[in-house]
């Protein structure tokens, strides 16, 4: 499991890191959009996986998954959600004020 | 008078504003006078705390380590009574500076979602509720600095928003890490379980995680590329509360991670902040001098005062910490003063452009003095308070054996002198370039006076200012109390579950 996570996290960030480098803005939101579930699912393998149960305590439920870092991974997607949709309408009015979404449509300010 | 007013007060004032949208004066008046309700808790909040001690909140009624806590130490209480001063003084700036049709929609709501999150980031006392407030001040600030809908704020907003959504993922990554680590993510429980960590140099690797992200925010080098664009794009009173106060924000976090959480491997980072910290303050320096935009000039100042803030929180010994918490207080009333009274001058003469303006002492000239005040105070000239910040740290470098950093500070401290006094003498001095194009009000001029009214009575009583942050910092070196007052919470009545150990 532990393996296979780690695969994934490492695809994800690979994934999201190419895209990010590409001169299309809407790909660079997408790339932003993998990367955060990149940690995500980083943030779900912190809590390990010593158990199988779910966390409801009855007798016998030991060991149960530990259910915090779950509690924060659903925190970090609905905002990850919000950010993302707040992103895709900034560049929806970028691609109305310049006329294009490419890295080379954001050159007015050097820094 | 509890820790949660400070928040909940601007999240009241959010809604009522939200739901008044369209009737501008009544959602001005509800937004003025929730911003100075905001500063009146927090001002009370930090008197609560300075007489009766550090005041914990367990949210819900579950007890810490397990409940998020909110926390006011003395430290935060005064972060967030700063911060929500000036906030009160950019909403009256705006509540003059709004054009009607800017005025009718969501400024106000989102200026108070802004002030919520800072006041939350300071006072929360969970290192993933701190992710939260992070993010709630994100989204407004992105949204504010956008606010106009001009092609530069768009292009600013995408780039201050792209830098800091990296950063946001950074943040999880090392909130998983921490966590994985250490078992919990209460700021008072983490010091003795990361102490008990196999390995101090995973914990290091931690806090360097964090040093990233919270510099990302703090605009330090090489994480501050964002901060020009963004702040001397966004409207006037956005950018003074923004360098005010939004990158102390970071300043806040990464002395909270360096004296509390990672207190065992501070040692080890030292080399990294403090590089950190001396290329921030030389790299703003040197691109202030080459502006000709008043606001550029004044959003690379920003980064340049924050080098000397992050130096003098990272430097050994115990000079740094008070010299670095009086350059907060001067910087944060110093330079959100020089962003108002630039945007009066801006008002009047029609233009950014330093050189373009001229002579404007004649039709503003108390303007023209409260942004003077401003520069003595930046450029740390005695006897105003920037000044003693600067020595302080000046000393304290020389002291932890640093003269290159000292020497440095120096240096920096000379340019930040020549690019604020050719940038008054540029905007007030001289022969004036045109009749003012607009006169302009009352609202807009006094918040900047108020500031520094505000400066003059901090230079003034500059003994009870030294005296207090003295206080705060010497309960920052000792965090031995705040642990103790967080994990010594009654437990509320109640069964609490079993935490998943691990």
């Amino acid at each position: 499991m532990t393996v296979s996570l780690a695969l994934t996290i490492g695809a994800l960030v690979a994934a999201g890191v190419f895209l990010m480098l590409r001169r299309n803005l809407l790909k660079l939101v997408i790339g932003l959009a993998v990367l955060s579930h990149a940690a995500n699912l980083i943030l779900v393998g912190s809590g390990g996986f010593l158990g199988q149960r779910p966390p409801v305590i009855t007798a016998g439920s030991l060991p149960y998954v530990d259910p915090l870092p779950q509690a924060l991974v659903l925190t970090a997607i609905v905002i990850g959600f919000g950010v993302s949709a707040f992103l895709l309408v900034l560049l929806y009015r970028i691609y109305r004020v310049r006329g294009g979404a490419t890295v080379t449509d954001l050159t007015e300010l050097k820094g | 008078m509890t820790p949660v007013l400070p928040i909940l007060v601007p999240l009241a004032t959010a809604i009522a504003c939200t739901a008044l949208m369209g009737r501008r004066w009544a959602q001005v008046g509800v937004s003025l006078v929730g911003g100075a309700g905001t500063a009146a808790v927090s001002a009370a909040l930090l008197v609560g705390v300075a007489g009766g001690g550090i005041q914990v909140h367990a949210m819900g009624g579950w007890a810490p380590p397990f409940g998020i806590v909110l926390v006011a130490d003395l430290l935060s209480a005064s972060m967030a009574a700063l911060a929500s001063a000036v906030a009160a003084l950019g909403l009256l700036y705006s509540a003059g500076y709004l054009e009607a049709p800017e005025a009718r929609s969501g400024f106000h709501p989102l200026f108070h979602f802004l002030l919520m999150g800072i006041n939350g980031a300071f006072l929360t006392g969970d290192i993933f509720n701190l992710f939260v407030f992070f993010e709630i001040l994100l989204l407004a600030s992105y949204s504010l600095v956008a606010y106009g809908g001009s092609g530069a704020q768009l292009e600013a907003t995408f780039k201050y928003a792209t830098l800091n959504l990296i950063g946001s993922a950074v943040f999880l990554v090392a909130v998983g890490a921490l966590y994985g680590t250490a078992g919990t993510l209460n700021m008072a429980h983490l010091p003795s379980r990361l102490a008990a960590a196999d390995s101090p140099h995973v914990v290091l690797a931690i806090l360097l995680l964090f040093v990233l992200v919270f510099g990302t925010k703090a605009a330090a080098f090489p994480l501050h590329f964002w901060l020009p664009d963004a702040h001397s794009s966004a409207l006037t009173p956005i950018s003074a509360m923004l360098s005010g106060v939004l990158i102390k924000v970071g300043a806040y976090a990464i002395l909270r991670a360096t004296s509390l959480i990672f207190l065992g491997v501070r040692e080890m980072a030292q080399p990294v902040l403090l590089t950190m910290a001396a290329l921030t303050m030389v790299v703003g320096a040197l691109g202030a001098l080459a502006q000709r935009d008043v606001k550029r000039l004044l959003a690379y100042s920003s980064i340049s005062q924050m080098g000397y803030i992050l130096l003098g929180l990272s430097l050994p010994g115990p000079g740094g910490l008070p010299a670095a918490l009086l350059l907060i207080l001067n910087h944060a009333l110093g330079k959100a003063l020089l962003f108002l009274a630039a945007g009066v001058a801006i008002h009047a003469a029609g233009t950014r452009d330093m050189r373009a303006m001229g002579g404007l002492r004649h039709s503003l000239p108390t303007t023209s003095m409260a942004f003077l005040v401003g520069v003595l105070a930046i450029a740390g000239v005695p006897p105003l308070p920037g000044f003693f910040g600067k020595l302080g740290i000046l000393q304290s470098a020389l002291a932890a054996g640093h003269p290159g950093l000292a020497a440095l500070a120096a240096a920096t401290a000379l340019a930040t002198l020549l690019y604020l006094f050719r940038a008054w003498q540029w905007i007030f001095w001289g022969v004036p370039a045109a009749e003012p194009a607009h006169a302009p009000p009352a609202a807009m001029r006094a918040p900047a006076l108020a500031l520094a009214a505000a400066l003059a009575l901090a230079t003034l009583g500059l003994g009870a200012v030294t005296g207090f942050l003295n206080r705060v910092a010497e309960q920052v070196a000792a965090p031995g109390a705040y642990v103790a007052r967080v994990l010594g919470e009654a437990r509320p009545a109640g069964p609490a579950p079993a935490p998943a150990e691990r």
